[in-house]
């Protein structure tokens, strides 16, 4: 059983996680100045989306994700439909991996192969997610102050670069824009889907912990969209691929405070690490809960072998994956977090109704 | 167990293989750190050559006394190509180390280059994963070969000499402005603004190769360069210079705080004068459905260096200050009639415009027509150590 605190810092280092590497570029590209406003109306739908979810787990108290549809269906649909999200955490585990090499292969680390960060971070994430959702809620929360204090830490050390003109003129440009980047709804709210994994271990509900981590992440990206563009500005930020890491590398204050950007990185390396534990632990728990294994490293081992083989293969470049996040994210992640829930729910009113009715019928 | 724990042992140290360092381990002693990139592109033929001034480790104080004489402190390596990635590779027929610029502090370009366009150089310094685009840029009066192989007096390493230079002027003059790195550049260009560089130029036709001949020579203007006069770009492109004079009004009205003296005309008096930006504001309301822009300027004074006159009165004082406040309107207005001429937008007008008013149909033309006033309001704060200068029997 993980605290609510626990479950609520998860949340929010899940959010951060790649979306730090990935998005600030795009968001910048879409919303000019004003990308600063887009994290909180895509926080917005995800609380509204957070609410759903909520609404669907009050039915089956103490079910995860992949039992309830066990439950709703039967086992042959609901085996079906639960390896359907197994491969969905694991495609999202291998986007995530991926997005990692990217960015080490783009900064520091050119010529270290693409593999060998995907295998020694998941050799970590499996001994991780054996030892049981504790240790991940557990870790998190440890590691979080070194997360957080460091990364605002050196945001504020970059002001010596501030220009308030970079902000100018509020409000101004197409506001349409900003809110038909629906992409941005996908990735990284809709894909929160995976902690529900954990709703049934965190002690007093994990509702409420959950929405506010959902609008805690909302605040601090739209936090560190604001000091990258007043930072950057507009016509760096939405070229540059890794604009939080540029910030930091242009930090210069004297003679000492020069080239600090590790520091940067190494937050970033964490923040997608405990998003990797979380979907680790939901591809791990889903094998455990529809099949019930004897002993589990066996299961470890072919994770480890299936997602880094799914990092390396899935996409060739970012060029590619931009694409596929502008033009398919948001269908493809609705189809696991909008529809089967909703067909889940569905269901369970009709038995419920249904139930009531026949019960009143044999009394 | 005690298996167990020998598996357990030999298990992590077969980890260690994965450790990234296999890969990208750099040591120093193997690295060429790079002090200085210069860019010179030829405008026939396209063919662009750049200039590696590497830092040699053996020199400075712990190389002296060595077998053959003192070390230089930088080497300078040309290599020359089709384009900037070309010559990444190419390098190696001369480098033996690894190129390693995440520390260069300055930047080259040779006038030629910059007349025809830096855009090619920007984007390259931008995409390089480890370059770092917050260096100065500095345009190269001359040819940039000498400049690049010019060892510096004082400061041993030629980057450092600019570097410190450049944060001395920036401080104690009008001459260069902060804004002046590689990320200014594109941010500006990228705006359609516009943006002034500093000029470098060597100060002998032949300067001495030897660095050892450098340090012995007393004449520090004999091999050296001198930073002077700013290059106008505008869309990547340079389009003019700005000499020094021009310079000082062109920072004065962009906003920049360096401590400049200067010798006034007043009343038929000479007066040096140290002048310092307190506060500038700008405003931009409609007249008559023409944007007209306010640059108010409140300026500090210092008598400190005022050797010729120091006011002897409140009621000099007040007018010595009112004075001054006609002849740097006066000339400030004369620069901005004569980049209005050019059709340089140096007091970045447009820029304004397009942030206070969004909504104007043609930007473009309303910067141009916009009219433009500066009022300056100095105020006498400092004195030097005296309060009259000596003023002789005769």
């Amino acid at each position: 059983m993980i605290s609510r605190f626990q479950f609520y810092l998860l949340t929010i280092n899940y959010i951060l996680g790649t979306t730090l590497f990935v998005l600030i570029q795009r968001l910048v590209k879409q919303g000019g100045q004003n990308a600063w406003f887009m994290p909180y109306w895509a926080g917005g739908f995800g609380v509204l989306v957070g609410l759903f979810w909520i609404l669907l787990f009050r039915h089956y108290p103490g079910r995860s994700l992949v039992q309830i549809p066990l439950d709703a269906w039967g086992r042959p649909l609901g085996t079906f439909v639960s390896v359907l999200y197994f491969l969905y955490f694991c495609n999202l585990a291998g986007w995530v991996l991926r997005n990692l090499s990217d960015f080490m292969n783009g900064t520091i680390m050119p010529e270290t192969p693409k593999s060998v960060f995907h295998v020694m971070f998941l050799l970590v994430a499996c001994y991780t997610v054996a030892q049981g959702a504790e240790a991940v809620g557990r870790l998190n929360q440890i590691i979080t102050p070194f997360l957080f204090f460091p990364f605002w830490l050196v945001l504020l050390l970059a002001t010596v670069n501030w220009d308030w003109e970079r902000l100018q003129p509020v409000f101004h440009s197409d506001l349409g824009a900003i809110l038909q980047y629906h992409s941005f709804l996908g990735f990284p709210y809709m894909e929160t889907i995976a902690l529900t994994m954990l709703f049934p271990l965190v002690k007093q509900g994990a509702g409420r912990p959950f929405l506010l981590g959902l609008w805690t992440a909302s605040v601090s990206l739209s936090m560190t969209l604001f000091m990258i563009i007043g930072l950057l500005g507009v016509e760096r930020a939405s070229r540059l691929t890794f604009p939080v890491y540029t910030v930091v590398q242009e930090v210069s204050i004297g003679e000492v405070i020069v080239n600090i950007h590790a520091i940067i990185s190494v937050i970033l390396l964490i923040l997608i690490f405990i998003k990797l534990l979380v979907l680790v632990y939901g591809a791990s728990e889903t094998l455990r809960q529809v099949f019930r294994p004897q002993t589990r490293w066996p299961h470890f081992l072919a994770l480890t072998i299936l997602l880094s083989a799914m990092a390396l293969s899935i996409y060739e470049n970012p060029i590619q994956n931009g694409e596929w996040d502008e033009k398919y994210t948001f269908i493809y992640d609705s189809f696991f977090v909008l529809l089967i829930p909703f067909l889940l729910l569905v269901t369970t009113w009709i038995k419920r109704t249904f139930g009531k009715r026949t019960k009143r019928r044999m009394s | 167990m005690t298996y167990r724990y020998a598996a357990g042992v030999f298990i992590l140290m077969m980890f260690t293989a994965l450790l990234t360092a296999c890969w990208d381990k750099t040591e120093m002693n193997e690295l060429a750190l790079v002090s200085m990139v210069g860019v010179d592109i030829d405008p026939d033929s396209g063919k662009k050559t750049v200039y590696y001034q590497i830092i040699n480790p053996l020199s400075g104080t712990s190389a002296r006394g060595t077998p053959g004489g003192e070390q230089a402190p930088v080497y300078t390596y040309e290599i020359s190509g089709s384009s900037f990635g070309e010559i990444k590779s190419t390098i190696y027929k001369m480098l033996p180390r690894k190129l390693f610029i995440a520390h260069s502090k300055v930047l080259l370009v040779s006038q030629r280059a910059a007349g025809q366009g830096i855009r090619d150089i920007v984007n390259f310094i931008e995409m390089q994963p480890n370059g770092r685009s917050s260096v100065p840029m500095l345009i190269v009066d001359g040819s940039i070969s000498q400049v690049m192989k010019t060892f510096t007096p004082l400061e041993r390493v030629p980057s450092d000499a600019i570097d410190s230079r450049l944060k001395l002027l920036i401080r104690n003059s009008l001459l260069a402005g902060k804004h002046i790195k590689v990320n200014d550049v594109i941010e500006r260009m990228e705006k359609s603004d516009t943006i002034v560089l500093p000029m470098i130029a060597a100060t002998s036709e032949n300067p001495s190769s030897n660095s050892g001949e450098t340090a012995a020579d007393i004449d520090a203007n004999q091999n050296n360069f001198i930073i002077g006069g700013g290059a106008v770009f505008r869309d990547y492109r340079m389009v003019g210079k700005l000499n020094d004079a021009q310079l000082v009004w062109y920072h004065l009205l962009n906003g920049d705080e360096g401590r400049h003296v200067r010798r006034f005309q007043v009343e038929g008096k000479q007066v040096s004068m140290e002048l310092r930006l307190v506060r500038m504001q700008r405003d931009v309301f409609r007249q008559s459905d023409q944007p007209s822009v306010r640059i108010r300027l409140d300026l500090q004074l210092s008598a400190t260096w005022a050797n010729e006159f120091v006011p002897r009165s409140r009621a000099e004082v007040k007018r010595l200050e009112g004075n001054l406040n006609r002849i740097i309107e006066n000339e400030s207005l004369a620069f901005y009639q004569m980049t209005r001429e050019r059709g340089w937008d140096l007091l970045r007008i447009r820029d304004l415009l397009r942030k206070q008013m969004p909504n104007h149909p043609d930007i473009d033309q309303a910067a141009k027509n916009a009219k433009v006033t500066i009022e300056v309001a100095t105020r006498l704060l400092r004195t030097g150590s005296m309060n009259q200068p000596y003023e002789g029997t005769g």
